[in-house]
C-alpha cells in the first residue's frame, strides 16, 4: 500500500480512503488540528492555554501538536497535571509528563487530590461509597483543572479527547437519555462565566488509533498503562459496539459526530444553564453547592 | 516462526508462519482489529493489509483508552 507521494504507507484511513506515508500522515495530523481550531475559533491570539496532561497518548500528542502550533501563532502553553493519588499508575505517568515537558520546554504544574481536597483516589477507593470510584475522580479532576488553570491565568483548558472518546460519550448520553450532559461533547463551549475556564478539544476529530500512530512515529514517550480503577463497563460495551460498526461501515464514527454537531447549535443555548457560585467554595456550579463540595461532605 | 509481542499486556507468543499470512490475520487471531490496534513489523509501523514473512517480529499496540 503506497501513499500518493509514492512512499510506503503506514496508515490506511478506511473512512476516507487515504493511504499515508509517515511524513504525509504527520503533516495531515497537524493540518487537521489546525482546521478544527480555526473552524470553532478554539484558540485566539495571545490566549494562555492550560493543557490537561495525564501522561497518556492523547494528552501528550495534544501537547506536542499545540507546541508546534504555538511556535507559529502567538499563544502561550502550560501543562497542568492532576495527581489523583493512584499508586503504581499516576506516579509513573507524572514522570513521563515531566520528561516530555522538559523536552518541549513547557512549564509543568502538578496538583494532587490529597493536598488540594484531602483524599487520594486510593483512599476513596477503599471506602464504603455509593458511587463508582470513577465518578469521584471525574468530578474532582474537572474541579481542580478549572480552579488551577484559572489561578494560573489561563483562559482556555485544552483536553485530549479524541474522536472515539467523543462518539462514545455522545452515544452513551443518548442511550441513557442524559441530556444534561449533552453540552459537554460540543465542538465549542457554551458556558461562560468569569470563574469558569472554557474547555477546548482540538483532537475531537482525530481517531484514537491515529493518536497512537502519531506518538509512535514522533517517538513521544507516553504511558500505556491503564488506570487500576478503570471500570466503566458501559463505556467499554459502547466502544466495542462502535468499533464493530466502524469495521462494517468505515464512516460510522464520523457520521455520528457530524449528526451531533448539526444538532448541537440548535440546543446549545437551551443547555447553557445559568451558572452560580458554590456557597461553600465559591467555584462555579449550576446548583447551590458544587458537586465537589457535595461529594467531599459525604466522604 | 513469527514472534508476536503485545506492548500493553507485556506478553509474547510464537505463531507458525504460513504463506499469505497478513497482519490483519494475526490481529484477528488475538482478538484485535484495525480499529483497536496499531502494528509495528520489525520495528516499523505497518498497514494491516501487508503480508508477513517468516521470522518477522510483530509488535501489537492495543489502542485502548487513556
Ligand atoms: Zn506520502
Ligand atoms: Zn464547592
Amino acid at each position: 500500500m503506497y501513499c500518493k507521494c509514492g512512499k510506503k504507507a503506514i496508515v490506511f484511513r478506511r473512512y476516507s480512503g487515504e493511504k499515508l506515508c509517515e511524513r504525509c500522515f504527520n503533516k495531515s495530523m497537524i493540518e487537521r488540528v489546525k482546521k478544527v481550531i480555526r473552524k470553532y475559533s478554539l484558540i485566539e491570539k495571545n490566549d494562555r492555554v492550560g493543557v490537561a496532561v495525564s501522561g497518556g497518548k492523547d494528552s501528550l500528542v495534544l501537547l506536542n501538536i499545540l507546541k508546534k502550533l504555538s511556535e507559529k501563532y502567538p499563544f502561550d502553553l502550560i501543562a497542568v497535571t492532576i495527581d489523583e493519588g493512584i499508586k503504581g499508575y499516576r506516579d509513573k505517568t507524572i514522570e513521563i509528563v515531566k520528561k516530555n515537558c522538559k523536552l518541549l520546554g513547557i512549564e509543568s504544574k502538578v496538583y494532587s487530590f490529597k493536598k488540594e481536597l484531602g483524599h487520594s483516589m486510593d483512599e476513596i477507593a477503599k471506602r464504603d461509597r455509593k458511587l463508582s470510584a470513577c465518578s469521584y475522580c471525574g468530578v474532582f479532576r474537572r474541579y481542580l483543572l478549572n480552579k488551577k488553570t484559572r489561578e494560573l491565568g489561563c483562559n482556555k483548558i485544552a483536553i485530549g479527547h479524541n474522536l472515539d472518546d467523543e462518539v462514545q460519550t455522545i452515544l452513551m448520553n443518548f442511550l441513557r437519555g442524559d441530556l444534561s450532559r449533552f453540552g459537554r461533547t460540543g465542538s465549542y463551549y457554551i458556558y461562560s462565566n468569569e470563574r469558569f475556564v472554557p474547555r477546548i478539544k482540538p483532537l475531537r476529530e482525530i481517531p484514537e488509533k491515529e493518536n497512537v500512530v502519531y506518538a509512535l512515529s514522533n517517538n513521544i514517550e507516553v504511558g500505556f498503562s491503564r488506570c487500576l480503577y478503570a471500570g466503566e463497563a458501559y463505556r467499554n460495551n459502547i466502544r466495542e459496539f462502535l468499533n464493530k460498526m466502524e469495521l462494517e461501515q468505515p464512516t460510522t464514527k464520523y457520521s455520528l459526530l457530524r449528526s451531533y454537531d448539526k444538532i448541537y447549535p440548535l440546543i446549545a443555548k437551551n443547555l447553557a444553564k445559568k451558572v452560580k457560585y458554590c456557597e461553600k467554595c465559591g467555584e462555579p456550579t449550576i446548583g447551590d453547592i458544587c458537586k465537589t463540595c457535595e461529594f467531599l461532605e459525604k466522604l | 516462526m513469527i514472534k508476536v509481542r503485545f506492548l500493553r499486556e507485556d506478553k509474547e507468543e510464537l505463531i507458525e508462519y504460513k504463506e499469505d499470512l497478513k497482519i490483519e490475520d494475526i490481529l484477528r487471531k488475538f482478538g484485535y482489529s484495525s480499529e483497536t490496534a496499531v502494528v509495528k513489523r520489525n520495528g516499523k509501523i505497518n498497514t494491516e493489509d501487508e503480508n508477513v514473512e517468516d521470522n518477522d517480529d510483530i509488535l501489537i499496540i492495543s489502542v485502548g483508552s487513556g
